[in-house]
């Protein structure tokens, strides 16, 4: 659980710098919010009772880091 | 920042520094994610937190890197203009990285230490608070162009500076007693390399309230001495304070009986 906590805070930190670096491109909030939203779901369900029964879950935790891999290299191209 | 002009050297010298903290950022991030089976597993979270520091450092670099060649154009004379082309160039924007990096780097010292709950969760709180306060306070000082408005927030931030020096200083060495030899010893020359680092920050603030109405040439000069003095106080305060942590996870797990720990 700790290390699904660590990555929904790296999501939301680098959905944050990304936006700040997108300031005056189109659909910059947009972009970002892309990387901070599911970041900060992530980072919540962390904490929940119930999410947290799911997130224990083996093919969960592959599709969260799935997700979130595909979700960092994301932040480096858009 | 509005616009500055760089002559070609500096400019490279701004390519090169940035392009240097980058590639320190990543590599530090890949060693202490492949170090993890060098130590137990109770110092393990302190390394991914070292490594989050690092990885999350390096894409603000990335950005930065990125940032500052699209903003660049070329004038007839070859004088390099920043900030005026495509996005623009800011330094605040190192904020959001250390807003999101530096409250991670104190919990990292705590989690390697691996002391009793109440006493680690005691640090925590007070360390995290004040580091977030730190560099708060000193964003708006950081983006005013006002030297009045520079000092009252430089004065504000180091409120919580010299708080956190003196939890880690006074606070911490309470709790190192029970650390095994050599700890405790690592624990201080970590502490001094953070007041060494952390001391760089201030005086590059500081700066630009020092030099009255600079010209182009020492608006270029002060620029590119920020940014560079900047990226070294970035690398050793997260790459190499990363190492260290590395170091003491090893010296604890081997005294804690690991048999590979020193390797």
């Amino acid at each position: 659980m700790t290390n699904l906590r660590y990555g929904g805070y790296l999501l939301l930190a680098m959905g944050f710098i990304n936006l700040r670096y997108q300031t005056g491109h189109q659909s910059a909030l947009l972009h970002s919010l892309a990387i901070v939203i599911p970041g900060l779901l992530l980072l919540l369900a962390t904490f929940l009772k119930p999410t947290q029964e799911v997130l224990a879950k083996k093919n969960i935790q592959v599709i969260v880091a799935i997700i979130g891999a595909l979700l960092v290299g994301y932040s480096f191209f858009n | 920042m509005d616009h500055v002009l760089l002559s070609g050297n500096q400019w490279s010298s701004l390519y090169n520094i940035f392009s240097f903290g980058l590639i320190s950022m990543l590599a530090c991030t890949v060693y202490t994610l492949v170090s993890q089976s060098r130590v137990l597993p109770k110092y393990r979270s302190a390394l991914v937190m070292s490594s989050m520091v690092t990885f999350i450092a390096g894409y603000h670099y990335f950005r930065i890197f990125n940032s500052f060649n699209e903003s660049t154009d070329m004038d007839t004379a070859g004088m390099l203009h920043t900030g005026v082309a495509q996005g623009a160039f800011n330094e605040a924007y190192r904020y959001v990285d250390w807003i999101l990096t530096v409250p991670l780097l104190l919990v990292e010292v705590i989690a390697v230490l691996g002391l009793a709950k109440a006493a680690s969760s005691s640090l925590i709180s007070r360390l995290v608070p004040a580091s977030a306060a730190m560099i708060i306070l000193g964003y708006p000082g950081e983006i005013s162009t006002n030297n009045g408005t520079k000092v009252l927030f430089g004065i504000l931030s180091t409120l919580p500076f010299l708080y956190i020096l003196y939890v880690l200083f006074v606070e911490l060495t309470k709790s190192l007693d029970r650390q095994p030899e050599g700890v405790a010893a690592t624990v201080s020359r970590l502490r001094l390399l953070l007041i060494a680092t952390w001391g760089v920050y201030p005086i590059s603030y500081l700066i630009p309230i020092l030099v009255k109405n600079p010209s182009d040439g020492q608006m270029a000069s002060l620029f590119t001495d920020r940014q560079i003095g900047y990226t070294i106080a970035d690398v050793l305060a997260k790459c190499v304070f990363g190492l260290t942590i590395l170091k003491i996870a090893r010296m604890k797990s081997a005294a804690e009986g690991m048999a590979d720990a020193d390797h």
